[in-house]
């Protein structure tokens, strides 16, 4: 399904679906090294303190026969689609790729990636399962101190602590003009719907954090002056990551607005910042660890479901009257937070639609799925 | 059949089945002997939880394996799994241990 450029917020949208050509742009007026992240868990701060780029890898969601070979049919869609980019080509700007602990699939996506597809640097930081447990910040930081050096060895330069704390006040800026965007969206008949803030994270998981912000700052501005009321059913997207604007786009041309959203593409990217610290390694590691947790990282016997307070409170906070929940297939730790989720959105009196992503989505059928639970939000 | 190298049946496959048997008989009756039981991934570090003196451990991935190749209890834990909400194609292993622990 195509996709529209939004009138307010055009340079966001064209950002990330021309995101290669932006990294190859970049990397020739700068000169810098251009690296790729697998996961959400990466501490991007650290790629930038080294004055590097780092990108967020992404699927091109066509049909492909590549990375079959390599990985198994029955990995979630987005590992493959990613290796599949990767096995073709697409990303042959990268100069390097890093993998943060987080899910076995996504794992062995970079795995393959790391031996097929030419990268002079590749990389596995251990992120701790148990984010919540008391040696998790110790642990964390000093991986992230590795993590570091051998950033310093690959690129030849040293990693100031002063470019270090830099790097954490850029990206907290980026997190909290995003969080101003959401905000608008808490409005009866929001100025943003759920098309434009999915591009404004997009893009800034592909972008510059600095000029991702100026861009999203001339935004802001126009979306605060808007007298564009978005009128419609407010539901919120919960889910696996999800980059597919078009999916977005289709549910809010069936009557609905998207007021928030709960995945690794929104509020679990950007939603907490950092917290003063002497040592920036110290505040990047207990940054990530705070953050809303992706349920492969929700363990902890003393404070269960951690992601399922963070969805109610949102719902609540956003007057959210629908659910529809987006999940990759085969996501086993989305699917095992399933039944607990749909459970707790039930005892809120919030109903849910689950809809299951491939590479490729059968859009006809989704269509009539999400026109049917609309008509039962009536 | 031919084969390149000779063979023969295992000699200790029903000794082996004794001590699994024995094995699982140990585990059920471990409360009631006061010991300790617990349970955990066939590669955790057991070691350290034998500190602990007397106890039974009942291997994740050995029982998973046992309850895959009896079906009648694979598939009662199937079905209660699904009826949970529980998707059919997360881990057949992780629903035999879920459904059955």
């Amino acid at each position: 399904m195509s996709t529209v450029q939004t009138s307010i917020a055009p340079g966001l949208h064209t950002a990330f679906q021309q995101r290669h050509q932006y990294a190859r742009e970049w990397k020739a007026r700068t000169g810098g090294k251009v690296v790729g992240f697998f996961c959400t868990y990466v501490p991007e701060e650290i790629v930038y303190a080294a004055g590097m780029l780092p990108v967020r890898l992404f699927g091109a969601h066509q049909p492909q026969e590549v990375s079959e070979r390599h990985i198994a049919t029955m990995y979630c869609p987005y590992c493959r689609d990613v290796l599949a980019q990767g096995l073709l080509g697409r990303y042959d700007y990268l100069d390097g790729v890093v993998m943060a602990n987080s899910c076995i699939h996504l794992r062995q996506a970079f795995e393959s990636w790391r031996i097929h597809v030419p990268a002079s640097f590749t990389y596995f930081l251990y992120m701790p399962c148990n984010v919540r447990q008391a040696a998790a910040v110790e642990v964390l930081t000093g991986e992230l101190r590795e993590f570091q050096s051998a950033l310093e060895s690959w690129g030849g330069r040293t990693i100031s602590k002063t470019a270090l704390k830099k790097a954490i006040s850029v990206y907290d800026t980026n997190r909290r003009l995003l969080k101003q965007a959401y905000e608008l969206r808490k409005a009866d008949n929001p100025p943003i719907g759920g098309t434009e803030a999915l591009d404004a994270v997009l893009a800034a998981q592909t972008m510059d954090k600095q000029e991702h912000s100026k861009l999203l700052s001339g935004a802001l501005e126009g979306w605060k002056r808007s007298s564009t009321a978005r009128k419609g059913a407010r539901l919120m997207v919960v889910g696996s990551e999800d980059d597919d604007i078009g999916l977005v786009q289709l549910i809010e041309s069936l009557g609905a607005v998207v007021v928030t959203d709960e995945s690794c593409t929104g509020t679990r990217y950007f939603w907490n910042e950092s917290e003063p610290d002497g040592d920036p390694l110290s505040a990047i590691a207990r940054r990530y660890l705070k953050r809303p947790p992706c349920p492969s990282k929700d363990i902890d016997d003393e404070e269960p479901h951690q992601r399922l307070k963070f969805i109610l409170d949102l719902a609540q906070q956003y007057r959210v009257k629908g659910v529809v929940i987006l999940q990759q297939k085969f996501c086993h730790p989305h699917e095992l937070d399933y039944p607990n989720l749909v459970k707790a959105l039930q005892e809120k009196g919030l109903p849910a639609v689950h809809l299951e992503m491939d590479i490729t989505i059968p859009y006809g059928q989704f269509r009539t799925r999400i026109e049917a639970f609309m008509e039962m939000l009536e | 059949m031919r084969t390149k190298y000779p063979t023969k049946p295992f000699e200790l496959w029903q000794k082996a089945k004794e001590i699994r048997l024995q094995n699982y008989k140990s585990i059920m009756n471990a409360k009631a002997e006061g010991k300790l039981l617990f349970t955990g991934q066939r590669g955790a570090p057991t070691e350290i939880v034998a500190g602990f003196g007397d106890l039974e451990f009942l291997g994740m991935n050995d029982y998973a394996a046992s309850i895959a190749h009896d079906p009648p209890a694979a598939l009662e834990a199937f079905e209660l799994l699904e009826a949970r909400g529980y998707s059919r194609d997360v881990c057949a292993y992780w629903r035999c241990l879920w459904a059955r622990p």
